[in-house]
């Protein structure tokens, strides 16, 4: 199967709101009212609950005139995604898609992965057992992982009526992004295609109308080396530092067992 | 839809396989016009059972041959008799055939298949699929004076009996001919055959569990369409493709009471 990215197109962005709705429905997540903070932007952030949200950002033009700045914020499921190499159970793992998905039943809670998520997408949902004691899960948006498994768009993208987003092959996605790009730079100078390499590159990439920062992404995402270390070296070889102890001592009890069968005087002599 | 989908895998993959071929013939083709220009003044539809087609005969022929020797590698049950076939085929036979399967002439192929012993759906198919890539050239061809054509209960440009319909990138409803890939607007609440708007003998039926795939059926002729919302698939298959994985809705249908054109009791 091809390559699919999702792709959006922020300058196309009317600041609907269907894709979160779309979100909420398919995923089957609670509503989260809010109150008024300020702002017409629904949520302040990304949560457990709600795994996309709209953000609205005022901005003034070069000639002194006022803009929104839409972004459709989720997870951008990294090629190199700091919250897998973070998880310290395997929880998180890339499917056949490229998404970045966390297995509810490994995830222990620890919170590793939204302390060093790149842009804060994962967070911790809080659940109670049937005891009522309470425990945590990571949780975030699994770019309709399941959609894609039945042979079907994302639901955001399904929604979204401007063709903001797009879930197309990469290399159809690329094409529309560069062309876009062109399109859009008289209107915003700054406007940039927004997919770090720091990170390989993400599977959900931007046309931005201006800097990465004034959406408030970073500029030029990186894991941390001490993780890549941690994940791609020290763990495997830990791991299997660990079973080769436990082969040796397995070894060495039957060794000794069967000794310890031999008769006193049964002993080899030259 | 992958989840209802009751074709065979290996059905579907020779199907997609054939389809390639015929995209490559499609191609071979576009160079040369089929549709001669004196013959666009025609009033009724369908158009191209109408038309003497100017078809390259010998480029038909390869196809068909072509389409043999395919068929006997996938389906080695099937070497034989694409061979006898293979062996007897004559450019007159050819330009028979070519004829006949315009207007899908189910009689005449059927005694080509007791002339020749072969199984009854070989000669039909083998010509069928070799003369989509005419019959879609022609289609594009015809495009501008095929807009006149409305409400038809079978395609206006090759006479396929009107039953699968796909919802586009636009959100508009469109008959598509998985034959020579025609496609016309319709309403979104309008039967393909009889033409009621009344949105009161119109029923939308839709699989538990199966998103953007919908049977619109008319309590008025009870015919139905199949209609696929492509803006939710993940991968745009050819209608042709699209016409058989979407078979169980067809069983649906006609569980249900509805028919098409096709079974002549309608219409």
């Amino acid at each position: 199967m091809a390559d699919y990215i999702k792709f959006v197109d922020v300058t196309k962005c009317d600041g609907c709101r269907a894709c979160m709705v779309a979100c909420k429905n398919w995923n089957d997540l609670p509503a989260e009212p809010e109150d008024f903070n300020g702002s017409i932007q629904s949520h302040r952030d990304l949560t457990a609950n709600t795994w996309n949200v709209i953000t609205f950002n005022e901005h003034e033009t070069s000639d002194g005139n006022f803009e929104w700045l839409f972004r459709h914020m989720s997870c951008l499921h990294c090629n190199q995604a700091a919250c897998e190499k973070a998880c310290p159970e395997s929880a998180i793992s890339y499917t056949k898609f490229n998404s970045v998905v966390i297995d509810a039943e490994k995830c222990v809670g620890c919170g590793y992965c939204v302390q060093n998520c790149s842009f804060g997408v994962v967070q911790l949902a809080t659940y109670k057992d049937k005891n009522g004691s309470e425990y945590r899960k990571a949780q975030k948006c699994t770019l309709c992982t399941d959609r894609l498994e039945q042979g079907l768009q994302p639901a955001c993208v399904v929604a979204c009526h401007t063709d903001c987003l797009i879930y197309e092959e990469k290399d159809l996605v690329l094409a529309e992004a560069n062309k876009r790009l062109g399109e859009v730079k008289e209107r915003f100078p700054n406007a940039n295609i927004y997919n770090p390499q720091g990170i390989e590159g993400t599977n959900t990439i931007y046309l931005l109308a201006d800097k990465p920062s004034v959406y408030g992404l970073p500029e030029n995402p990186k894991v941390a080396l001490s993780q890549v270390v941690w994940k791609d070296y020290a763990q495997p070889l830990g791991k299997m530092m660990l079973g080769a102890t436990t082969m040796a001592v397995i070894g060495a009890a039957i060794s000794n067992a069967v000794r310890k069968d031999r008769p006193e005087g049964d002993h080899d002599h030259e | 839809m992958s989840n209802t989908n009751v074709v065979e895998e290996s059905y579907e993959k020779l199907q997609a396989e054939i389809e390639e071929l015929i995209k490559g013939w499609r191609k071979s083709i576009n160079e040369t016009a089929v549709v001669k220009e004196s013959s666009f003044e025609l009033i009724s539809s369908p158009l191209i059972p109408q038309l003497d087609l100017e078809a390259d005969m010998n480029q038909y022929h390869l196809f068909i041959i072509e389409l043999f020797d395919f068929l006997a590698e996938r389906q080695p049950e099937n070497h034989e008799y694409c061979d006898i076939l293979k062996e007897n085929l004559t450019i007159d036979i050819v330009s028979k055939w070519f004829k006949e399967v315009i207007t899908v002439n189910r009689y005449y192929f059927h005694a080509v298949a007791e002339q020749y012993q072969v199984p009854e759906w070989l000669p039909l198919f083998a010509a069928e699929q070799a003369a989509r890539p005419f019959l879609q050239k022609a289609a594009a061809e015809l495009e501008t004076v095929l807009t006149k054509f409305q409400h038809d209960p079978c395609c206006p440009a090759c006479g396929e009996p009107a039953r699968f319909a796909v919802v586009g990138k636009k959100g508009k409803k469109e008959l598509t001919c998985p034959r020579c890939l025609h496609s016309r607007e319709e309403k979104k609440l309008c039967c393909a055959h009889c033409g009621t708007e009344d949105h009161t003998q119109m029923i939308v039926m839709k699989v538990d569990g199966e998103e953007g795939a919908e049977i619109h059926g008319c309590q008025t002729c009870k015919g139905y369409t199949k209609v696929i919302d492509m803006r939710k698939l993940l991968k745009k298959e050819t209608p042709a493709l699209m016409d058989i994985k979407t078979i169980h809705l067809d069983y649906i249908a006609q569980e249900n009471g509805f028919g098409t054109a096709e079974d002549g009791k309608y219409h």
